[in-house]
């Protein structure tokens, strides 16, 4: 019988594409781990990732796929994953130089499935992105178009006073 | 299927707070500024959190004070069970006064632990309603102890209630940061802020002159407290 790090799991994206992956991989998702630790039997029954297509998909199990190793996450971790919003390693920085759209897939993705070190890479780049910005460059970087009437700008300036140097 | 552009990801509140996690307050603010659709993701990912908590991390910076500070404004309560010194604590005053209070020294930090853990016990409760009741029952640290080499510092601030999204308290931590740093505190150690904000609230703090600076018996008595 193989060892649960040799089994194999088959996930389905939403566009009905079957992935075959490591079962050790695919439980980077508390997702995953909960549907194979309920259905009991990995690798026979599909499982499926309903909000997740199929390039999203890889694209996660890419990530998955480089972390498999890491420690499980503990809370202490998740208070100090917190800390420093540079401190994205080199290859999450990589894995994140994608377009926006996928960005937000992933990030998407990571939350449904429930990645929490996935999620927290993710939500960081988008941090940084903001970083530093006047919403003019946020407008820009997001290519958001600015939507506020003259009148609801003004609202949020007064709103936003007390935050001003002075 | 859920939307992959920059609102449609912050319209996800475990993805809204976890961007605003690693953003200053004025950030946040800049971010609130860029469309209606981030506006009103932050507007209501804020007040529908289960608890109405905010924190503030300020950066281990000396003086002078930085020209902005590092805010945190969405954090769980959960994520505050590290937070042992240098804390202040922002709570509801039974004569309708918020009450800022640095403690201080290892003494005041057990004190500080003992109410701390009183405090997150109550903040555990899923129920918003019984933790403004049980906020009333809450005691304060003394404001002095003869014990301390270094007397706890209050403020007061004057609450009014905000129609705006409520991140409303830079002034009173601004203040509360310049005076800890003309008190001595150690620059290097990582201070923290808390703000409780009462459930279907939006409070504002005002501007400086609201904030009376540290309290002493006169303003005490005059403030009939």
């Amino acid at each position: 019988m193989a060892s649960e790090g040799e089994q194999t799991v088959k996930l389905v994206s939403s566009d009905n594409v079957e992935i075959v992956t490591e079962r050790k991989v695919a439980e980077r998702s508390m997702l995953i781990k909960n549907m194979i630790e309920d259905l009991g039997a990995p690798g026979e029954e599909p499982i499926p990732i309903m909000n997740v297509s199929e390039a999203v998909l890889r694209k996660v199990l890419e990530w998955c796929t480089h972390h498999k190793n890491d420690p499980a996450p503990s809370q202490d971790d998740d208070a100090d994953s917190r800390k420093k919003t540079t401190d994205i390693e080199d290859w999450d920085q990589k894995f994140m130089q994608v377009d926006q759209e996928m960005l937000f897939e992933i990030i998407l993705a990571a939350n449904y499935m429930d990645i929490k070190a996935l999620l927290d890479v993710g939500c960081k780049t988008v941090a940084n992105m903001i970083k530093g910005k006047s919403p003019e460059e946020i407008r820009k970087t997001f290519n958001i178009q600015n939507d506020f009437t003259p009148e609801e700008e003004d609202q949020i300036r007064r709103e936003n006073e007390w935050a001003e140097d002075r | 299927m859920p939307d992959p552009t920059f609102a449609g990801a912050l319209a996800d509140p475990d993805v809204l707070r976890n961007v605003l996690s690693h953003l200053t307050i004025r950030e946040t603010l800049n971010l609130r500024f860029v469309s209606r659709a981030t506006k009103s993701a932050i507007d209501t990912g804020i007040p529908a959190q289960e608890k109405l908590f905010f924190a503030a991390v300020v950066p281990a910076v000396p003086p002078p004070l930085p020209t902005y500070l590092e805010l945190n404004p969405l954090l769980f309560a959960r994520r505050h069970v590290y937070i042992l010194r240098n804390t202040f604590q922002f709570y509801e005053h039974p004569g309708g006064f918020y009450e800022l209070h640095l403690q201080t020294g290892r003494d005041q930090e057990k004190l500080l632990n003992r109410n701390w853990k009183g405090c997150q016990a109550m903040l555990t409760r899923p129920s918003l309603t019984s933790l403004q009741v049980n906020m009333r029952g809450y005691k304060p640290a003394p404001f002095t102890n003869a014990n301390q080499g270094t007397a706890s510092i209050c403020w007061i601030a004057w609450p009014t209630v905000n129609n705006a999204n409520g991140v409303t308290y830079g002034d009173v931590l601004r203040e509360a940061v310049r005076e800890c740093r003309r008190q001595g505190q150690n620059p290097y150690h990582r201070m923290t802020f808390e703000v409780r904000f009462p459930p279907g609230h939006k409070l504002r703090l005002g501007p400086y002159e609201e904030v009376l600076g540290a309290l002493d018996d006169q303003h005490r008595a005059r403030l009939g407290l």
